[in-house]
């Protein structure tokens, strides 16, 4: 059985049109951990440009082709960071709930289900600045492990830690999520 | 076991992953007998299904890959990398040719090419080389500066001569009126 290659290893071996399909791969991976990361879509859009533009310029580099995804995180969380640094805080615990209104406002046509997709909306909602009001280091891993989907060593490599020290801040991390959830009154 | 020494590694009984040392039996034995390490981790669970209602979306605008970055990666062998050697190579000759006074010439037989970059090693050239041409001017100047210093001199003795010849033509002027007054008197 011939395996597909790649389009990292086929753009690493000279193929330029492979790079499109990089992008194409990995666009809604990197634009939605912006998205956890900064709590705010346009952001998270302008760093999966600068993130897919970074890899562009330093991918030949890349000493492992094998290990293009912890690589491609670590740029990510980098841009993220960046970015996070220059906004102003917009999530605040104090503030209004941004679905009531806001872009993500969703007007059921059902009556019965009003309540069930408002309060799914809401909770989604209250997540969002749940986790946005955590630490950089506690919300990285959990958006590493619960919303990328990577084991805790990879969680660990990705962060540049030991194992350990990824269990605590996920741990940490978790334990602030239900904090704010509580204080924002949510009921999950 | 206490349940403060425990709490980081509930973790591992979260999540419980192949290829990571599994949550030890003494650990799960303790979550099991205590109540409030056990209501710990069905807090952490909740959490884990309040953060997956938020779901994934594709990006707002496709990434797009600016042109001139893209153009900017050229394969080694592109026809757009070999010009690029090609206008630098016929600068590079287009310089040679200015600063070595190249001449092209036609004659009966055809084309000709001369260069004078090497005129030092070439002993029939018209050509002389900057210290050629400056051993030429110095032995013109000091040539000239020889000519003048003796032009100077005999010019210098001229007029010695002239001097020496109109003191004597004086001095016999002076005795011959010298012996006249004698005689008279």
């Amino acid at each position: 059985m011939t395996e597909r290659v790649p389009a990292v290893f086929r753009f690493l071996k000279g193929d330029e049109g492979a790079f499109t399909q990089v992008v194409e791969e990995w666009q809604t991976k990197v634009y939605n951990l912006a998205w956890r990361f900064l709590g705010n879509r346009e952001d998270a859009q302008d760093v999966a440009q600068e993130t897919f533009l970074a890899v562009f310029r330093s991918i030949k580099g890349l000493r492992d082709p094998r290990s293009f995804s912890t690589w491609l995180y670590r740029i990510t969380l980098n841009q993220c960071r960046a970015k996070w640094r220059q906004r102003t805080p917009e999530l605040s615990l104090d503030d209004p709930v941004p679905g009531k209104g806001g872009d993500d406002q969703f007007e059921p046509q059902f009556a019965d289900e009003r309540t069930d997709v408002a309060a799914e909306l809401e909770l989604k909602d209250l997540v969002c600045k749940a986790l946005i009001n955590t630490s950089v280091e506690h919300r990285t891993a959990i958006i590493l492990k619960e919303y990328i989907g990577l084991s805790l060593e990879e969680v660990a490599e990705v962060m540049g830690c030991p194992l350990s020290t990824a269990k605590s801040r996920l741990y940490h991390g978790l334990r602030g999520v239900q904090k704010n959830l509580r204080r924002l009154g949510a009921r999950h | 076991m206490r349940c403060d020494e425990i709490r980081e590694r509930l973790v591992d009984l979260l999540y419980d992953e192949r290829g990571t040392p599994a949550a030890s039996p003494e650990l799960r034995a303790h979550v099991d007998s205590c109540p409030d390490c056990r209501k710990e981790l069905e807090e952490l669970r909740s959490v884990q299904g309040a953060l997956r209602t938020w779901e994934e979306e594709p990006p707002l605008r496709p990434i797009r890959i600016p042109a001139a970055e893209h153009s900017a990666r050229v394969p080694w062998f592109s026809p757009l990398r070999v010009l690029g050697f090609a206008a630098k190579a016929a600068v590079v000759v287009l310089a040679f040719l200015a600063l070595s006074n190249a001449e092209f010439t036609r004659n009966r037989d055809g084309f000709t090419f001369k260069t004078h970059a090497f005129s030092r090693n070439l002993p029939g050239s018209e050509y002389a080389t900057r210290a050629e041409t400056l051993k030429v001017v110095k032995q013109a100047l000091r040539e000239s500066e020889a000519y003048m210093r003796e032009e100077n001199a005999q010019q210098l003795n001229a007029a010695l001569d002239l001097v020496d010849r109109q003191m004597g033509q004086e001095m016999s002027y002076l005795r011959s009126h010298y012996n006249l007054d004698r005689a008279k008197n």
